[in-house]
Order: C-alpha cells, then sequence, then structure tokens
C-alpha cells in the first residue's frame, strides 16, 4: 500500500490510473485544476465514483502552484504526472500555455519533489515529441524535432526530469504516448469525434487528404505501462499500439463498427500536426517487460461500446 | 546594416552591449535589459546616442507587443548566463529563458517583425564525444541551462514553420571580451581569470585543466549577428572559430600577456560542465560569417582592458 500523487487525475488517463490504483489498495491524491479546455463536467464524472472510497482525496489546485504541490508531496511515495494543457492543435492558437503547464508545470513539479521523499515520477509523454520523421517505426533514438508547441513543451518537460535524475537523484521515467483511446478520452480528439458523427449518421470531417497516419494506444495498454514503471523502468519509453492505419482507414473503421451512414468530408488541414507515427516498442518489452495487448479493431469496438452506453 | 530599426534584447549585458554599439553606428536600437546580469555601465557610453532607446525591465514581464510595433528585426539576446548558475536553479532559467523566448517569439510574430536572431549555445551538444560538432548532429543538451537554450532553438523553428517568422539559431561557442563579468561566482574563465592573475592570484581550474575550449571573440559574435540577419538564410549556425584550447594553455597564454608565472590550483570537476568543444563552422560561411577576429589578439585586447577597467565593486 503506497501514497501516490496522480496530477491530472479527473482527465482521462488520469483518472483511469487511479482507478488502478485504489483497485489495489494504494492510497491515492488526485490533482486537478478542473481546466475547461474540455468540459469539466466530464472531469467531474471520470472521478465520481472515487469519492465515496476513503483512500481517495481529491486536491483542486494548479499544477503551477508549487507551494500547494511542496504541501501535497509530503508523504507521497509515487507520481503519476498526467497533468498537462493537452492538444497539439491548441497549442499552435496559444504557445504560452501549453509551455507553462507543460515545461513549467513539469519543473515545478520536480522542484517540489525534491524536498519530498518521493522514490519516482512517472511522467506522461508523448509521441509529438519525434516531429519531423526521419524513419518509421520511431525508436528511442529518432531525432526529436518536434513541429508544434505542444510537442516541444512536451519535451522539455522529459529533459527536466532527466537533468533531475541526473543531477539531483530524483527517478523518473517518461512514457512516450502514441495517441491515446479508449473510454472517457477527450471529446476533441479524432476517434471521439468521428464516433460521435458516425452514431448520429452525420458527416465525418477530416482535417487535411487524411492520409497521415497514426499508432492508436489503447488505454488499457497505456495503464499497464504506467503500473508496471513503479518499480521498473529509467529514461524514456515509446508506450504505442505498435500499428498504424490512416484517418481514412480509421473513419472507415468506425463507419463500419457504428453500422453507420456518415459520409467523409475534407477540410484544410491543420498546422503542427505530425505527418506520420509508429511506434517501436522493443525498448519497452526488453526492459521493463510491456508490449501493447490491444488492437485498433478491437479497440475501437470496445470503445463504441462504452460510447453507447454512455449517451 | 543600415537605416533599420531594431531590438537588441539584453542590450546592456556583455555580448548584448557590444551588438549595441555596433548597430548603433547605422541604425535604430531599443535596448531590453532587466539587469539581472546585464549592467547600465556597459551601455553607458552610448546613452547620449540619439537614437538609442533604453527600456529596463524583463522579457517576462513587459509587453513585447507594443515594444517590437513597427520594428524591423529583434536580436534575442536576452537570458541567464550560465550552466552552473541553471544546475542551482533550474527555475529561473526556465522562466528567462524559454518563457521569456516564447514571449519575443508571439510578439515577434504578431508585429510583423522581418527576423529574429536568437543566442543559442555550444551546450547543447553535451559531452559526446565526436569532435568537431556540426549542426546535423543529434543534440544532447545535460545541464538546464543547455536545455533552455536547445528549446529556445526548437521554438523558432516550430515559430518559422508554423508562421513564417523567419529565425536563425547561432550557438556560441565560449564567447570572450571586454566587458565580460568577472565578478559573480558563475563568471566564464577568462576574465575570472586574468582578473586573478593580474591580481597575483592563483586562477581556480575545476578539475585537471585538460579540458578545451573554442574560445570565440565578442567582435565575431557581433559580426555573425548582424551578417545573419542581412542575409537570407535561417535555421542554426555554429559560431566559433573552429580550433580549441585548454584550460591550462589559457592560464599560460594569460601569464605570457601579463609577462606572469601565477600557477593555478585545481578543485573538484563542477556538474554539468562539458569536457571538451570545438566547432565546425562551415555552415555559418553560407551567411559569410568567417572569424576574422583571432583568439590571440583578441586575448591581448581583453588583457588590455580588463588592466585598464580593474574590479569595480557595484554598489546595489
Amino acid at each position: 500500500m503506497e501514497k501516490i500523487l496522480v496530477t491530472g487525475g479527473a482527465g482521462f488517463i488520469g483518472s483511469h490510473i487511479i482507478d488502478r490504483l485504489l483497485k489495489l489498495g494504494n492510497e491515492v491524491i488526485c490533482l486537478d485544476n478542473f481546466d475547461n479546455y474540455y468540459d469539466p463536467s466530464i472531469k467531474r464524472k471520470n472521478i465520481h465514483f472515487f469519492m465515496e472510497n476513503k483512500n481517495f482525496e481529491l486536491v483542486e489546485g494548479d499544477l503551477r502552484d508549487k507551494h500547494l504541490l511542496k504541501n501535497i508531496l509530503k508523504g507521497v511515495d509515487y507520481v503519476f504526472h498526467e497533468a498537462a494543457q493537452a492538444g497539439v492543435r491548441t497549442s499552435v492558437t496559444d504557445p504560452l500555455k501549453s509551455h507553462d503547464v507543460n515545461a513549467t508545470g513539469t519543473l515545478n513539479l520536480l522542484e517540489a519533489a525534491m524536498d519530498s521523499n518521493v522514490k519516482k515520477i512517472i511522467n506522461a509523454s508523448s509521441s509529438s515529441v519525434y516531429g519531423k520523421v526521419k524513419y518509421l517505426p520511431f525508436d528511442e533514438e529518432h531525432p526529436n524535432q518536434p513541429l508544434s508547441p505542444y510537442g516541444v513543451s512536451k519535451l522539455l518537460a522529459e529533459h527536466y526530469c532527466r537533468v533531475f535524475d541526473e543531477l539531483y537523484g530524483l527517478k523518473s521515467v517518461s512514457l512516450r504516448y502514441f495517441t491515446v483511446y479508449g473510454p472517457r478520452m477527450r471529446p476533441d480528439l479524432a476517434i471521439s469525434i468521428f464516433t460521435r458523427s458516425a452514431l448520429k449518421n452525420e458527416t465525418i470531417n477530416i482535417f487535411g487528404n487524411g492520409e497521415k497516419t497514426r499508432d492508436f494506444t489503447y488505454i488499457d495498454d497505456i495503464i499497464e505501462a504506467n503500473l508496471i514503471c513503479m518499480k521498473k523502468g529509467e529514461g524514456v519509453y515509446n508506450i504505442g499500439g505498435g500499428h498504424s492505419i490512416s484517418i481514412n482507414e480509421l473513419a472507415q473503421k468506425i463507419i463500419e463498427i457504428n453500422d453507420s451512414k456518415s459520409e467523409v468530408v475534407y477540410t484544410s488541414p491543420v498546422k503542427g500536426d505530425a505527418e506520420h507515427t509508429l511506434a517501436s516498442y522493443e525498448k519497452a518489452w526488453k526492459e521493463i517487460g510491456w508490449k501493447p495487448k490491444i488492437k485498433i479493431d478491437e479497440g475501437l469496438g470496445m470503445y463504441s461500446k462504452w460510447f453507447i452506453n454512455e449517451n | 546594416m543600415k537605416n533599420k530599426n531594431v531590438v537588441v534584447t539584453g542590450g546592456m549585458g556583455f555580448i548584448g552591449s557590444h551588438l549595441t554599439e555596433r548597430l548603433l553606428e547605422d541604425n535604430e536600437v531599443t535596448v531590453i535589459d532587466n539587469e539581472s546580469t546585464g549592467k547600465i555601465e556597459n551601455i553607458r557610453h552610448l546613452l547620449s546616442h540619439k537614437n538609442l532607446t533604453v527600456i529596463q525591465g524583463s522579457i517576462v514581464d513587459l509587453n513585447l507587443t507594443e515594444i517590437f510595433k513597427g520594428k524591423d528585426y529583434v536580436f534575442h539576446l536576452a537570458a541567464i548566463p550560465s550552466v552552473p548558475r541553471s544546475v542551482k536553479d533550474p527555475f529561473s532559467s526556465n522562466n528567462s529563458n524559454v518563457t521569456g523566448t516564447l514571449n519575443v517569439l508571439i510578439a515577434a510574430k504578431d508585429t510583423g517583425i522581418k527576423k529574429v536572431i536568437f543566442s543559442s549555445s555550444s551546450s547543447v551538444y553535451g559531452d559526446t564525444p565526436t569532435l568537431p560538432k556540426r549542426e546535423d548532429m543529434p543534440i544532447n543538451p545535460m545541464s538546464p541551462y543547455a536545455i533552455t537554450k536547445a528549446t529556445g532553438e526548437m521554438y523558432c523553428r516550430v515559430f518559422q514553420d508554423l508562421y513564417d517568422l523567419p529565425t536563425v539559431s547561432l550557438r556560441y561557442f565560449n564567447v570572450f571580451g571586454p566587458r565580460q563579468d568577472p565578478n559573480s561566482q558563475y563568471a566564464a574563465v577568462i576574465p575570472k581569470f586574468i582578473t586573478a592573475i593580474l591580481n597575483d592570484e592563483s586562477p581556480v581550474i575545476y578539475g585537471d585543466g585538460e579540458q578545451s575550449r573554442d574560445f570565440t571573440s565578442v567582435k565575431n559574435v557581433v559580426d555573425a549577428n548582424i551578417l545573419s540577419c542581412e542575409s537570407e538564410k535561417t535555421g542554426v549556425f555554429n559560431i566559433a572559430c573552429g580550433r580549441r584550447i585548454t584550460i591550462n594553455q589559457l592560464v599560460d597564454y594569460i601569464n605570457e600577456i601579463l609577462g606572469k608565472k601565477i600557477k593555478s590550483i585545481h578543485a573538484e570537476p563542477r556538474p554539468g560542465d562539458i569536457k571538451h568543444s570545438l566547432a565546425d563552422i562551415s555552415r555559418a560561411k553560407y551567411f559569410g560569417y568567417n572569424p576574422k577576429h583571432q583568439f590571440k589578439n583578441e586575448l591581448i585586447t581583453t588583457v588590455k582592458w580588463f588592466t585598464k577597467h580593474p574590479l569595480i565593486k557595484l554598489k546595489k
């Protein structure tokens, strides 16, 4: 039984992590500022069932509040750091916010953790740190040329984690998530948007020509990786599905799975988006014994079932 | 560069003051500096110049959009310098060097600035053994300072790609020259050692002294800023001489110039410090850079300057 802080714990990934941690009998502190990047009531819903649990504590606060962080870190053994200003596209319109929350916020966390007895920080990083494709699949040695302010801020957070480990001995591991999806996923992402449209037989809107490819990773695989990394692993690991499909293919799959009559329409491409992502998970498999278990078809099916149930 | 209206952030600093001085010859210059390491003393001799505007403040707090309106170029030098300082206080380095740079880039793109020249650092290369360093090598920033510089470069590139703001990032290799601060605990090696030897004190070398640097005169750096701004070229460029000397050799040269025989003492190597540094400068030649100011001559000039301007304790 450990005492664990999950930042961004009311969010998509954070709340899933908390779910598992509580089931395993740990004491969990959830830090979230209920930012309105997407509907805060979704976040409240995410943690609704935890509120009754005596091992769960909700702290409403901001990563950028150093003083608060110092206080809540007292007696904490592990930190799952999921809090962020998510969204590549939003970072293009507001690069400062992405930097403030993702990089400076993480630096705050690291500094506050230095004075506590935190054993390890498991940092949520992103495939967007790779950016410009030199070769596929990406392995962890692939050069980092982020294409968006979001990608830069996530890379900076990784660097800070690494430096705090190297210079001050604060252990951490950074997990590069490849487009995570699944129950409770953010409403601004392609899979949720397409599913919503498909179920209403409304037009599915694709930015660009749909030929960009993505390695989608199901939430359960992400959770597994996080839990393993409490006791194993250091440095950075790709946590990806290990297979990729184009946005066109994604739209077709979602239409099929949901028996939809939706048509696809193409609009202008969005700046800052990566062209392609595809993870090599060899390093994670070799060093921490993790590999993805759920392929896209199965994952989309489970997501669809959940979505219908919720709405 | 003539008849332009430019901003120099960090213009009261060591490098910034030299750049400001040269630019003022033919342009209108606005200096922004919060004097955290820069000093008004460095530009005192320029203050009466009609084409100089000085704004005392931080790039983190000021309304840069207002200041940049109607200007042509921004030379962005403002930062908290020093690798060891960033190891002690990564938070301030992040604030000044990254948040500050982002503020500069955002204001530049919002006001139609034609080009931003960003002062970066050779420390982004880290301690990989391959020499000389070439711009296409993978970077490996080891200290918080190096990380903030590498990130500044990335933001420059992203702003260029996303918002069509032309940027140049110049990776300086150990700049030295008159006005470099010898005082602070984070002072660079050349002013520190010149001052020590002038005062007959032993210079303190961290490590065995066989570590090497590609020392570059501030005059070369000023040239690089102006040339890169005038050219069409964008991207990342090493600015150095393409030669290196060891710290032990540096002590010998300074002793030679001053006709002294002061012995150095050795202390533990500092965390975050890099062992060897040497640049390949062929890329900067694309915009006409040429390190015309050679090390030995510039070291003599610098020693002469420090001899004429002995250590002054500043009143705060």
